[in-house]
């Protein structure tokens, strides 16, 4: 038996430092001298091409994997986090914060401690370790926008990462950031976010209401735009789903729609929600306005032709170019006979 | 003789070793046009291997090649059944083909690490509509659903461009038809329906072979039945929860369960089943068990009169099938129907659905450009034409005019939402294969709607209470996922206050995860609700 070792990787072009060695077991005594010859030259150019594929793959590998970078920028990391690469923008910042002082160590700490809490494979230890990053970047300076994005960030660990959550500690933090944090975009969330964390611990109707006048009064504080909208949202459709008062969630809707919602999948519903509101509460005007606008806005959405049916019934004019038949959602489409082929 | 044998195996090694060689030489040097240049190729992978999808896509790449010599558009169609497997170690094994397409395997992290989000090219006029109504327009509101069929909800970008609507039609053999009735008039209501199924049961061919009024299948049936099902709870639907309903929320809808608004019980819920039970027993016996393939075979064989699917299909069978057939909507229960008609508002609207056949960029792919191009010629006005035309499938884009054959399949926008199913198989899978199991006690020989519901009864709110439980997980990994995304984007819009798209992204992204706190905290809410029941119901 003939052990036969080589190293096909040296055979073909390739950009990788991995080697390609085979071990093959040829037993020559039963061909002729040439037929093993042709034998050993079937196994070189078949393994030649799998090594080809192999060191092809490898190049690819190679070109494809995100660049070694010495000093990791703090911004770029942060990118690689945008698209979802969080693996990659924690081992950046860890590797950049290793390398770095002063605020550009604590800014590399804190995407650090970020992306810790999605690294994988998710252990305890990776949160606690994210934990003391964000209490080590707020002890340098918790006011500051570093400061205010880590006490947010230690906030929503102990709202929704850490098992079992911990809502008094969040709470207390959102809290703090209600003064500290106004006009910080991240840090103004602090109010929707402790919005559901109290209107969800009242235990009855009335309660709730009470809650929910307390904190839109926080909305007049809040310096952008987002931040007043998710706390009007919030308010808004908490109290209607919790079945509060209905007049205070149209009005926190109504001021959430006034700045603006980013997304047809959160106005179109918004704006139908405020039309019923106020439907049930006799505000035909407000009804229609609204109710208005989502035809406006939503040429094709399954819910339109209701809405028209309810603004024809307040009497209110529709475009008749957008309105259907009335009596097309009773007749049956003209059938069609397919041609055969 | 033996030197003969040598000669020839040597010849033959040789010729394995020059081919080799060439081969490897084709990857390292690459393919060269007349002139020289090297060939781009660009390959597309996709799962429609239903009739018409690869000669329309094999057209549009020869229109493509011609515009552009030096590069080459190579389909690669993968069975649906192994997509799945297949797609994942393309993308893991890093050689994953430049366009893609997306929907049922690719998940939200697949789609982030292995797709090039298209927002960019979404909101900006496609080139290819140049000297057409469309030029001007961003990208996706040239598409019938604003792209949305390309949009993730999650990731709150753009992963994809859909070529094709789709729609759900009950399709009738004619020559069977008018061999059966007499005539090739169509049913127009649900008991026209009924009629023409029990003209059917009385119906032998020559040779006294019998004939099934509706091919059923695990595949095909439950979208019939849902549909009748929905018919059903569409009034009660309206009135459910909070102001501000007018759609199905699967959560609302559970809860509106657990508070006792409906239940197994209710009048809506037992004419939903009466109904499903009625046409069940117009398909052939055992048609759960049958797969999608199976009930088209009965159909296109002659040997099934009619058969629920979707648009997707009509082509294949246009192939198949040796004889002329309709499509129509499926005939409900109008408001006025004796039995079924008091909890019925109207037809459905078939707007607000997405369309499909959606191909996405690998960021793997080494001609992105090029691929993105291509992406771009795809969703172009007059190369949707030539799609539609070509494969009969109806166009994504608007203006375009449908085939003759796709006009059966338009959506048609006029009419209600849809009632709530008895359980929604995507959100609620435990509690649907509760009901799936359970469908012999309805549907089967002996079986009532008393028997199907004493079968789930007890198990009913129990595995509800489980699928929240995965819910409740689903929905917190992907708050977590969020908020680093969140974060991240606050940092990048910080440091660049001119990064308009990245503003936008921290604003929709906002958005998003407040709405999915809501969610978390209601379905906190509904799992207590869900477990007091239980506690309720066991005493």
């Amino acid at each position: 038996m003939l052990n036969l070792s080589l190293n096909f990787a040296s055979l073909v072009p390739h950009r990788g430092k991995r080697n390609a060695t085979f071990p093959l077991w040829l037993p020559h005594h039963n061909f002729s001298g040439s037929l093993r010859r042709g034998g050993t030259m079937i196994l070189c150019a078949a393994v030649m091409g799998l090594a080809q594929g192999a060191a092809r793959a490898q190049g690819e590998d190679t070109a494809n994997a995100p660049a070694s970078i010495s000093q990791p920028d703090v911004l770029e990391s942060w990118q690689k986090a945008t698209v979802f690469l969080f693996d990659e923008a924690n081992q950046n910042f860890a590797k950049a914060a290793a390398s770095s002082d002063g605020e550009e160590a604590r800014a590399n700490r804190l995407g650090e401690g970020v992306t810790l809490l999605t690294v994988q494979p998710r252990s305890e230890g990776n949160l606690r370790k994210a934990e003391t990053i964000f209490e080590e970047v707020i002890s340098r300076n918790p006011k500051d926008a570093t400061g205010l994005a880590a006490r947010m960030h230690l906030a929503r660990l102990y709202e929704f990462h850490v098992k079992p959550k911990a809502p008094d500690k969040a709470k207390a933090i959102y809290e703090g950031l209600l003064t500290d944090g106004v006009g910080d975009p991240l840090a103004e969330l602090a109010a929707s976010r402790l919005a559901l964390l109290e209107l969800y611990a009242t235990s009855s109707p009335d309660e709730m209401n009470e809650a929910a006048r307390k904190l839109a009064a926080h909305g007049t504080k809040l310096q952008t735009s987002i931040g007043r909208r998710e706390l009007y949202s919030n308010l808004g459709l908490t109290l209607n789903q919790l079945r509060g008062d209905k007049r205070l969630a149209m009005e926190y809707l109504i001021a959430a729609e006034a700045e603006g919602l980013p997304m047809q999948q959160l106005d179109a519903p918004l704006l139908i929600t405020i039309g019923a509101l106020a439907g049930d509460l006799g505000d035909k005007e407000t009804a229609k306005k609204y109710f208005s606008l989502f035809t406006s806005r939503y040429k094709r959405d399954a819910r339109r032709y209701s809405v028209v049916e309810k603004l024809e019934a307040m009497g209110a004019a529709t475009d008749s170019g957008t309105t259907p038949p009335p009596s097309a959602p009773e007749a049956q489409p003209a059938q069609q006979t397919l041609p055969q082929s | 003789m033996e030197r003969v044998l040598n000669t020839i195996g040597i010849s033959l090694l040789a010729l394995c070793f020059v081919i080799s060689l060439s081969r490897i030489a084709m990857l390292k040097f690459g393919e060269r046009t007349e002139a020289g240049e090297k060939i781009i190729e660009i390959r597309l992978a996709h799962w429609q291997l239903e009739g018409g999808i690869r000669t329309a896509l094999d057209a549009i790449a020869k229109e493509y090649m011609t515009l552009h010599p030096g590069v080459r558009i190579t389909q690669i169609p993968i069975p649906e059944r192994i997509y799945r497997n297949w797609l994942i170690t393309q993308l893991v094994g890093g050689t994953a083909p430049d366009i893609i397409q997306v929907g049922g395997p690719v998940t939200d992290e697949r789609l982030a690490r292995f797709f090039v989000p298209l927002t960019d090219i979404a909101q900006n006029p496609n080139p290819y509509n140049k000297g057409t109504d469309l030029e001007d327009i961003p990208l996706r509101d040239t598409l019938v659903d604003g792209m949305l069929g390309g949009f993730n909800q999650n990731l709150l970008e753009y992963y994809g461009v859909p070529i094709s609507g789709h729609s759900i039609r009950l399709y009738i053999n004619l020559n069977l038809l008018e061999e059966i009735t007499g005539s090739r008039v169509l049913p127009k209501t649900y008991d026209e329906l009924i009629t023409l199924t029990k003209q059917v049961d009385g119906f032998r061919l020559e040779g006294g072979q019998h004939i099934i009024p509706i091919a059923g299948s695990r595949y095909n049936s439950p979208i019939l039945m849902t549909t009748l099902f929905a018919s059903q709870t569409q009034k009660k639907m309206v009135g459910l929860g909070p102001p501000g309903t007018l759609i199905e929320v699967p959560a609302r809808t559970t809860e509106a369960l657990m508070d006792g608004e409906w239940g197994l019980d209710s009048p809506e819920v037992r004419s939903g089943l009466e109904l499903i039970r009625e046409v069940a027993a117009e398909m052939q016996p055992g048609f759960m068990q049958v797969t999608r393939d199976d009930a088209s075979f009965y159909f296109v064989q002659g040997r099934a009169l009619m058969i629920v699917t979707g648009s997707w299909d009509a082509t294949s069978i246009s192939q198949q099938a040796n004889f002329p057939y309709a499509a129509t909507r499926i005939p409900l229960p109008s408001k006025l129907h004796p039995r079924f008609g008091r909890n019925v508002m109207g037809m459905f609207s078939e707007a607000g659905g997405t369309a499909g056949v959606t191909f996405g960029i690998t960021r793997e792919s080494k001609n992105s450009v090029m691929a993105t191009d291509f992406l771009l010629f795809l969703a172009a006005k007059q190369t949707n034409q030539l799609f539609t035309n070509t494969s009969k499938w109806l166009p994504s884009v608007l203006g375009v005019e449908p085939a003759p054959e796709a006009k059966p399949f338009m959506m048609q926008a006029q009419g209600y939402s849809p009632g709530f199913p008895l359980v929604d198989s995507t959100a609620r899978a435990d509690t649907n294969r509760l009901v799936s199991n359970n469908y012999h006690h309805l549907v089967g020989p002996g079986g009532s709607v008393e028997q199907f519901v004493d079968a789930i009864r007890p198990n009913f709110i129990p595995y509800m209470l489980v699928d929240l439980k995965r819910e409740d997980l689903q929905i917190s990994q992907a708050i977590q996922r969020m908020d680093v995304q969140l974060a991240a984007l606050a940092e990048v819009s910080r440091n660049i206050p001119d990064d308009a798209p990245a503003q936008s992204k921290f604003d929709m992204i906002t958005a998003a995860s407040s709405a999915r706190d809501r969610t978390a905290y209601f379905h906190q809410h509904l799992m207590k609700k869900a477990e007091k029941r239980i506690e309720e119901d066991s005493k």
